[in-house]
């Protein structure tokens, strides 16, 4: 029998049905209990409440919203995240450790506090907003508002997750590469970026997780007009505040299906992703 | 179809060190040469340089005469195997192979042919589906081997290609890439610190120190005569005896003849090769042995003789014959070794003489001069 065998694996951790049961009582109480209470909640409306609380037009034009930016900020932060990443791993140069450190402000700094410093610079007569101005391009109070902010909290997401891949990917398979005659951009699509592919996605999923749940950093800057600039976090914490508990948790209810489902395509595109590269 | 290399005062430093010290060197046409040196001795730059991935400070690189180092790695028809293969882990067997044959955007059936030409080449026709992390390291490397071939390169070039495989597996492995040259005769240079691989595959031998040329030739030559001491011990295991030349006579300093060599006299070093010892016990021998070890077919023997401490190899059946021991009183015969005088850097061969030895000189108490 290969399963009780399996089970009893040496280690110096705990056996398998204690861990087990630390893992899913603590991801119970921390997970799905706050989960299900408020799927019970919506529940409780009935099935045709649910749907009129959930599908009332400024709903779904600020999860519009709310989706659209993540997944702009996601994308953009995917990109640069990607030169960031493989300049620290690839590179030795002064100042590479403060770099480093930087990147992860954004994890500790409460979003509060990047909210209010993005709006002072983007808003028009702020230092980058006066810059942008004269172009016709205003950024603060505006969707490119959010995507900014969304951007600073999404970027270490990215970088994070790619930084040791590239480390470990070896500069010989560029090398390769190059002598077998490929070009530098058959090399990057080809040969490098086909392994990196599943921890760049990785980051993306991280990244668009955080800013569809994003909250503090987007209501500073963001112009807060509903469907146009409002985001759907912002929304539910307006209906609490006007004690309209049951829209709240329809809003909640909607917007954790919509994740659910925006992840799990990332999952599977990674799954796919690894099967082409025959893991 | 085989190309001439032509080397000549290749030149590279980094960050203020010396890596590559004018290199002059030729591979004829359709040979098998080796780049033997320890490491840091700058073969594998040298390497680099012939294939584009390190540009020389100075020097040129000449393809049948023609200028390598005007066109990009990726131009120069240069098949180069890296030493831990470097396959596209995300690619199949066969897209690895066809990957230099795609960039050329060879049209598909040809490849599909010319893949499976080269996988019964590499004797892999059936793992053609299978990814780098299926199959074994001997594999890893036929696969490697496959994928530069598939660009018809003038020249090979292969970078410690045997460095991490298995004793077996790389004895095996050697033997089929000799096979494989002799029937190819494409112009290949492999570095190597090994010199028995060194020896069992190549044509011609470059030994190399300090980022230059001490030494190229076949095999043979380098064994026979060896340009200087660094040659002589890296091509084998050596005793050294600190000696003094007496009229052609070669005395240890540690008071015995050692043999005769034609250097004049001074002071110098005597270097022996342990299986140029003969050791036969005898109850009167100056000699005496520290240690017996087995090691499979050969055996160590060490040897003490008035505070000199040499080694000997012995086949393991011979020992066992004479019934060598440890503290066993014998008389060792020297049959062969090299001398270099202070004073001059070309080595002068050891005759076996030591019996003609004025016996006046023999077991004299050690004095130098000076």
């Amino acid at each position: 029998m290969s399963r009780p065998a399996l089970w009893r694996e040496p280690s110096v951790l705990p056996g398998f049905a204690p861990s087990l049961g630390a893992t899913l009582l603590w991801l119970g109480l921390l997970v799905v209990a706050p989960l299900a209470v408020m799927v019970a909640t919506a529940a409780g409306l009935g099935w045709s409440g649910f749907w009129t609380l959930a599908l009332r037009p400024r709903v779904l034009g600020d999860l519009q919203v709310s989706v659209s930016t993540a997944l702009a900020a996601s994308a953009i932060d995917a990109l640069f995240g990607f030169i960031i990443a493989w300049v620290l791993a690839r590179y030795r140069f002064p100042g590479r450790r403060l770099v480093d450190a930087l990147i992860d402000l954004p994890f500790a700094l409460p979003t509060a506090v990047a909210g209010i410093a993005l709006a002072a610079l983007y808003a028009p007569h702020g230092p980058i907003g006066a810059v942008l101005a004269p172009f016709g391009i205003t950024i603060a109070y505006t969707r490119a508002g959010i995507v900014v902010a969304l951007m600073f909290v999404g970027l270490p997401f990215i970088i994070r997750t790619l930084e040791p891949v590239i480390a470990e990917l070896e500069t010989e398979q560029e090398e390769a590469a190059t002598m077998l005659g490929a070009s530098a951009a058959t090399s990057f699509m080809q040969v490098l970026l086909p392994p990196l592919l599943p921890a760049l996605l990785t980051g993306f999923a991280l990244a668009l997780a955080r800013g569809l749940g994003e909250y503090g950093s987007v209501i500073f800057i963001a112009g807060n007009k509903p469907m146009v600039s409002e985001i759907l976090p912002l929304l539910i914490v307006t209906e609490l505040e006007q004690f309209d508990f049951p829209g709240a948790v329809a809003i909640a209810t909607l917007m954790l299906s919509a994740s659910f489902l925006l992840l799990m395509a990332v999952n599977l595109l990674q799954a796919w992703v690894r099967r082409q590269n025959g893991e | 179809m085989s190309t001439r290399i032509e080397i000549a005062g290749l030149s590279k430093a980094l960050a203020g060190q010396v890596v590559l010290d004018g290199i002059d060197l030729a591979v004829p046409a359709g040979e098998l040469t080796a780049l033997l040196g320890p490491s840091g001795s700058g073969k594998t730059t040298l390497l680099r340089m012939i294939a584009g991935l390190d540009r020389p400070d100075r020097g040129a690189v000449l393809f049948d005469g023609e200028d390598a180092l005007a066109r990009p790695a990726g131009e120069r028809g240069v098949g180069f195997v890296f030493q831990h293969y470097a396959l596209f882990r995300h690619m199949t067997v066969a897209r690895n192979i066809s990957f230099g044959l795609a960039v050329r955007k060879v049209p598909r059936a040809r490849i599909e042919e010319k893949v499976a030409a080269l996988l019964r080449l590499v004797q892999l026709e059936f793992l053609g589906g299978r990814y780098p992390a299926q199959l074994s390291g001997g594999q890893r490397q036929r696969v490697a081997l496959a994928r530069a071939l598939a660009i018809e390169p003038r020249v090979l070039l292969l970078d410690e290609p045997f460095g991490a495989l298995d004793a077996v597996v790389r004895r095996d492995l050697r033997r089929w890439l000799r096979r494989l040259h002799r029937e190819m005769h494409i112009t290949t240079v492999f570095v190597t610190h090994d010199q028995e691989e060194a020896f069992e595959l190549a044509d011609r031998v470059v030994v190399m120190n300090g980022g230059r040329i001490r030494q190229s030739g076949t095999p043979m030559q380098l064994y026979r005569e060896p340009a200087d001491s660094f040659v002589y011990r890296f091509l084998g295991e050596a005793n050294e005896v600190p000696c003094r030349i007496e009229n052609g006579f070669v005395i240890a300093d540690a008071g015995f003849p050692l043999g005769r060599a034609s250097v004049r006299t001074g002071n110098g070093t005597a270097y022996l090769r342990p299986h140029q010892l003969m050791v036969r016990p005898e109850e009167t021998g100056a000699w005496r042995i520290t240690e017996v070890v087995a090691s499979g077919h050969t055996s160590r023997i060490g040897l003490a003789r008035g505070g000199l401490s040499l080694e000997a190899s012995l086949a393991t059946g011979q020992v066992l014959a004479l019934g060598l021991e440890a503290e066993m009183a014998v008389e060792v015969e020297i049959t062969g070794g090299m001398v270099v005088a202070d004073t001059a850097a070309a080595p002068a061969p050891l005759l076996p003489g030591s019996r003609l030895a004025r016996p006046h000189l023999a077991d004299r108490p050690a004095e130098r001069e000076g």
